[in-house]
Parts: C-alpha cells; structure tokens; sequence
C-alpha cells in the first residue's frame, strides 16, 4: 500500500523534477560535463567586399544534434558571424532523436514561412522531402546519408543543393596509423550507431580496413551507440583489463578522458585517438594519453553557407550531382605543439574562413567561382595555411 | 503570435501528420489508462514493430502483409506486458519495463550495425494528410463507441474506479485489462505503420519518447491518471491533440527547441499535480 503524501510533499517533488527538466532543457542535457561548454567566440566579422546593409535578409536555418558542446557551439557562433556580416538572420535548430523529431521539427519551423534557406548537419530524404515541400533550398553540411538507396533518391528533390562533408575515411585511416606507430595492438571502437551518419560510418569503415590490413593489430571491440562513448570506456576496460592498449573514438568528447581516469587507464598504458578535438585534448596530448585528433569542421559548415548563399543571391548551383559531397580534409593534430597552433589560428576570435574569404566562394560577389574552386581549397586547406592567411 | 503561419492549410495538415501517431496511440491508450494502468514499453514494441515493417518491404512483401505484421508485432507486445503483469501478479510498471527493456534490445541488436531504410519516395502515398485524417477519424469513432457504449470500457472504468468491487460484481480483472492492452497494441501497430512512412527508416532510437508523450496527451486532456468512472477517451484524444498543437505551435512561433521540452515538462508537472487523485492516495493503480 503506498504511504499517502502530502501535496506539500508532491508539490516539493514535481518542483524538484521541473527544475530538472528545465535545466535539461536550458543546457541540452544533464550528462553535458563543465569541461564541455568552453567559451567560444569570434569577433565581428565586416564585408568589405559589398555593403552589407544593401544585401537582402535572409532568414537561415541550421540544424544540429546540440549546440552546448563545443563543436556544436563552434557550428553556432561561424555561422552567425557570417549571417551577421552578410545581413542575414540565424536560426538555430535542435536536431531530435529519431527521424520522425527531426521531420516534425523542421516542419513546423518552415511553416513559419520566413525561412529562406536550411543548413543541416546530415541528411536524409524525408527531411530534405520537408525542405522540397516548402520549396526552401537545403544544403547538407559535415554528414550525408550512409546507405546508397537514399544518396540516390537525394537528385529527386529539386531543393537539394548538395552536401560538403569532411574526409572521414581518411581521419579513420590517420588515427589507426597514429595508434599502430604508438605501438597498439589490441584496440577498441567506441562508434555510433551505424547507418545513423555516413561521417562516422566512413571513420569505423576506416578502422576495421586498418585492422584488416595489419595481421599485427587486433579488434578486441566493436561498440557502436548514440554518445555513449564514457559507458564503452567503462566497458572495454573491465572486459579487457591488461590487454587493451588502444581506443579510436569516432567522436571525440571530454566525457571519454573522465571514464579514462575514472576506469584508471589514463595512465599511458592506453592510448587514445579521437575525431573531433574537446576542451581536454591539450592536456591528454600533452601527457601522451591521445596521440591523435582532429577537427575544424566548423570551417566546412562556414562552406555550406556560401553554396546556399550563392543559390539565394543569383539561383547559382555549386553542386550539380548532388549525390557526390564535396570532401574537405580535417586539420590533423598529433602533438600538442600542433594543438596549440590550431588554438592559435582556428579557436581564436577569427573563424576558418572570415566575410571576405566566404566571398571569394560565391559567384555573386566573385567572378568565376565554380565547384573546382571549393575542390581547389580542399587540396590545400591545412592549419600551415590557416597560419600564412593570419 | 505566429502571425497566422499556424492557421495556414499547410500547417494544419502538418498537425495531421504530425499528430496522427500520439492520437492514434491515445485512442488505445484510453482502454488502459481507464483501468489505472500504463505502458512504458509502447516506444520499444513500436520501434520492433517499424524494424519488421522495414524488413519485410525489403525483402519484398506485399504491402498489406507488412501492414498486418507490424500491427500484429504491437498486438503481441501489449499482449507481452498484460500477461506478466496479469500472470506474474507485478505492477504494470514492472511489467511494462521488462517488455521495454526486451524489445529495445531486439531493435538494437538488428539496428546497431545498420540503419533500415526504404525508397521513401515509392511510399509516400501513405504519407498523405488526406488517408491519415480519414483513418484518424474511423479510429476515433470505433474507438469512441467501443469505450462509451460496450463492456470493454465500461468494466476497464470499473476496474479503474474500485476494483474489488467490480471484480466482486463479476467484472473479470485478467479478461479486461488483457483485452484494454491488446486493444491499445492494435493502435499503437497502425500508428507505427505510418510512422515507419512518414520517416523512411529505422534506427535503434526509432520510437523513443513515445510513452513519455502519451503519458503527457493522457494528462494534459484531464483524463485521470488512476482511471475510473470520469475517464472519458475524449480527454485522452483532446490531450493528444493539445500536445501537437503546442508543440508545432511553439515551433511555429520561433521558441528554441530546449524551451520547448522544458515547457512540456512544466506544463506535465502542473497537470499531474492538479489531476492527482488525493483522496485515494495514488497516482497509479
């Protein structure tokens, strides 16, 4: 028989859970560690190359998985930045959990009627089938769908504008490498869901051909969920307490360093390699715990906004075979000296790419500008080149 | 506030698709929550049930089996939660669980290496506003006079209100609360069918939330989260659509999409509470 409460006693409680609601849904999710919400700002960016005032407002949308982590925060401060030099306005969407979410989401925010434009981390066809209703230009930035049943189906919506990805199979390959060279052999996967985003997909595909093609290096582990990557720490270091020398993390994030210190293998006598580079990468590179990591994506979502601009502003396609994304290579870092460059010229007040070098991107405000000019960049894009442009 | 975006024709058929899986699981849902009981396994059942949609069409079956498969996946799953809770004598939300946690490891175990997808496209058909509000409306009406004018609301209202008595009046407890989940399994398979269309694909997370935001629909309809006599499968159906409506509404309007969650989960905490039923000292049976 339950014991009989009081109101006072009920109220205390669901005030109690409110708050917690709340703060879950001010912070994006109670599981978001300190070290996760670095600052992240870029100063005023001006266009020198057009008067701003004169452009018209375009309204755009950009959709992502969270924006409390720092990648995330690094997606919404360059992209408003640009919206803010180029006279736009930004919107910034959550993405959900499953698809149906992320059609009703996008759903309701078009039916606003406003929007000019969506940049979507990811794509998938009946979300884009949201954008074609809508008759609202979509770009895909930093992921593109996996199976090839929906990249094909992708050029049947005249709405798409095409994707602009970051080479994930070679971050896969580097980081395999980078761990074989420390002297791992008996390593893990910490990856997500696959068939979820082709960019994690190409990292794990990368992994497992590395494994195959070295007799010498063994896959003790494959585990593959939705940013569950602390608990798989947890669980590789129980399972294979002795014989684990090696974790790839297809995403990297601060909670993985705690589980390693909490599981007591961030000793050295593990090492890590991770995509995506957190607020703790300095320090595990510095103590050689991470040999490997990678990032600057944001500089790729900043390339999704001169494709869209450059359809708004004239009806220009970048991309005229939208099932093939543009490929942009990572900034790789293997040491810290690398990582305090790439502070230095990617996480300081300057974005990637500033107003005037998206400008050199959009054949509204640049003569000549084709794809080949994105693939041309993509060729030479490096942080040795970020340090010459600063 | 949305400056009439939220009127527009377009945007009430998006209520419609949007709506049709939480009313549809509602209706149902009515049967259950009528007699005290709840289901926390709806998100799972559902997300196994959409997983055997999608194979199925790949492998090539015909569309009218698919359909019936998934339905019957749901029918077994709610079929699943009434007979532990019925057979084993565990609380409903123990039983509900144990169904949640099985189901969720069958979609995770065929989804984790790999997404199922379907030519979204070539099925897009059942994606349409005009079949779904058709089948929202014969659902309700079923629905309606099944709960208002035969014994299967009637005693699972019994059952709700004081079930010794009822048991006493020679209301069988097992027979009704099987037949209230094998009902909402049924409702919860045709809103799976069209969830399955209306996004394509399926994943590990495909379902997720589902029992949370029924639970919410129940509530915010003023439907008694006890059950009993004033139960009434309109508040259930009412509340489904307050929730729609909210949610696309605050879209709409431009909220940022963590306010919204935390809007639901205040306004959930306000109805419970307003609705909690003091004078018998539960909130569930």
């Amino acid at each position: 028989m339950m014991k009989k409460i009081s109101r006072r006693e009920f109220l205390r409680g669901s005030a109690a859970g409110a708050a917690l609601v709340a703060m879950s849904g001010l912070t994006g999710g109670l599981t978001a560690s300190a070290d996760e919400s670095s600052e992240v700002y870029f100063a005023p960016g001006e266009l020198t190359v057009a008067d701003a005032s004169e452009l018209p407002t375009y309204k755009i949308v950009f959709s992502y998985a969270s924006f409390s982590d720092k990648l995330g925060m690094q997606f919404q401060e360059s992209i408003q930045y640009l919206c803010d030099a180029y006279n736009c306005e930004a919107s910034f969407l959550l993405s959900g959990s499953t698809t149906d979410e992320n059609v009703t989401k996008l759903e309701s925010t078009l039916a606003a009627g406003d929007i000019s434009g969506v940049i979507y981390v990811g794509a998938t066809p009946s979300v884009v089938a949201v954008a074609e209703k809508y008759q609202v230009p979509y770009v895909a930035v930093c992921g593109f769908p996996s199976l090839d049943e929906e990249i094909q189906a992708l050029p049947n919506y005249e709405y798409f504008l095409g994707g602009i990805v970051d080479d994930d199979v070679w971050a896969g390959n580097q980081a395999m490498q980078a761990l074989y060279d420390a002297g791992c052999r008996n390593v893990c996967l910490s990856g997500m869901t696959q068939g979820l985003v082709k960019s994690h997909d190409d990292r794990a595909t990368a992994y497992a051909e590395f494994i195959t093609s070295h007799d010498d290096m063994t896959s003790l582990a494959e585990s593959y969920t939705l940013a569950e990557n602390a608990t798989d720490v947890s669980t590789f270091a129980a399972s294979f307490a002795g014989i684990l020398d090696g974790i790839f993390f297809t995403a990297g994030r601060d909670s993985e360093y705690l589980s390693m210190e909490a599981e007591g293998i961030a000793d050295g006598s593990v090492k890590m390699a991770a995509v995506d580079i957190s607020s703790q990468t300095g320090t595990y590179l510095q103590n050689g715990v991470q040999v490997w990591t990678c990032g600057g994506q944001y500089g790729t979502a900043q390339l999704g906004f001169a494709i869209l601009y450059s359809y708004l502003a004239d009806g220009t396609r970048i991309i005229e075979d939208v099932t093939t994304p543009i490929t942009r290579p990572y900034l790789e870092i293997t040491s810290y000296e690398d990582y305090e460059a790439y502070c230095k010229y990617v996480e300081s007040d300057i974005p990637v790419y500033t107003a005037d070098e998206i400008a050199a991107f959009i054949p509204a405000f640049t003569e000549g500008v084709t794809i080949e000019t994105y693939e041309e960049e993509a060729e030479i894009f490096s942080l040795e080149l970020l340090a010459e442009r600063r | 506030m949305t400056n009439g975006a939220f009127l527009k024709v377009d945007n009430l058929g998006n209520l419609i698709n949007q709506g049709f899986v939480l009313c549809m699981i509602a209706i149902g849902a009515a049967f259950v929550y009528a007699h005290g009981g709840m289901d926390f396994s709806i998100g799972a059942v559902s997300g196994v049930a959409q997983l055997v949609c999608g194979l199925l069409i790949l492998q090539g079956t015909p569309l009218w089996l698919c359909i019936l498969a998934t339905v019957a996946v749901c029918a077994v799953g709610g079929c699943c939660t009434a007979g532990i809770t019925l057979i084993f004598g565990v609380p409903v939300f123990i039983g509900s669980m144990c169904v949640r946690t099985s189901f969720q490891g069958i979609l995770k175990t065929f989804c984790q290496t790999s997404e199922i997808a379907i030519d979204y496209q070539k099925y897009s058909f059942l994606n349409t506003v005009g079949l779904k509000a058709a089948i929202l409306v014969i659902s309700i009406a079923v629905g309606y006079y099944l709960f208002n004018y035969t014994v299967v609301g009637k005693y699972n209202k019994a059952l709700g209100g004081n079930p010794r008595t009822a048991e006493q009046a020679g209301v069988s407890r097992r027979k009704w609360v099987f037949i209230a989940f094998l009902l909402m399994g049924i409702c919860v398979g045709i809103a799976s069918v069209f969830a399955f269309f209306r996004s394509g694909k399926v994943n590990s997370y495909t379902g997720s939330g589902y029992e949370f935001n029924i639970m919410m629909a129940i509530a915010l309809g003023g439907f008694p989260m006890a059950g009993g006599e004033k139960s009434k499968i309109s508040s259930a159906i009412i509340g489904a659509l307050t929730v729609t409506c909210l949610e696309n509404g605050l879209g709409v309007w431009g909220l940022d999409t963590t306010l919204i969650s935390c809007v639901k989960g205040a306004l959930f905490v306000v109805i419970v509470a307003i609705s909690y039923d003091r004078s018998a000292g539960k909130l569930v049976n």
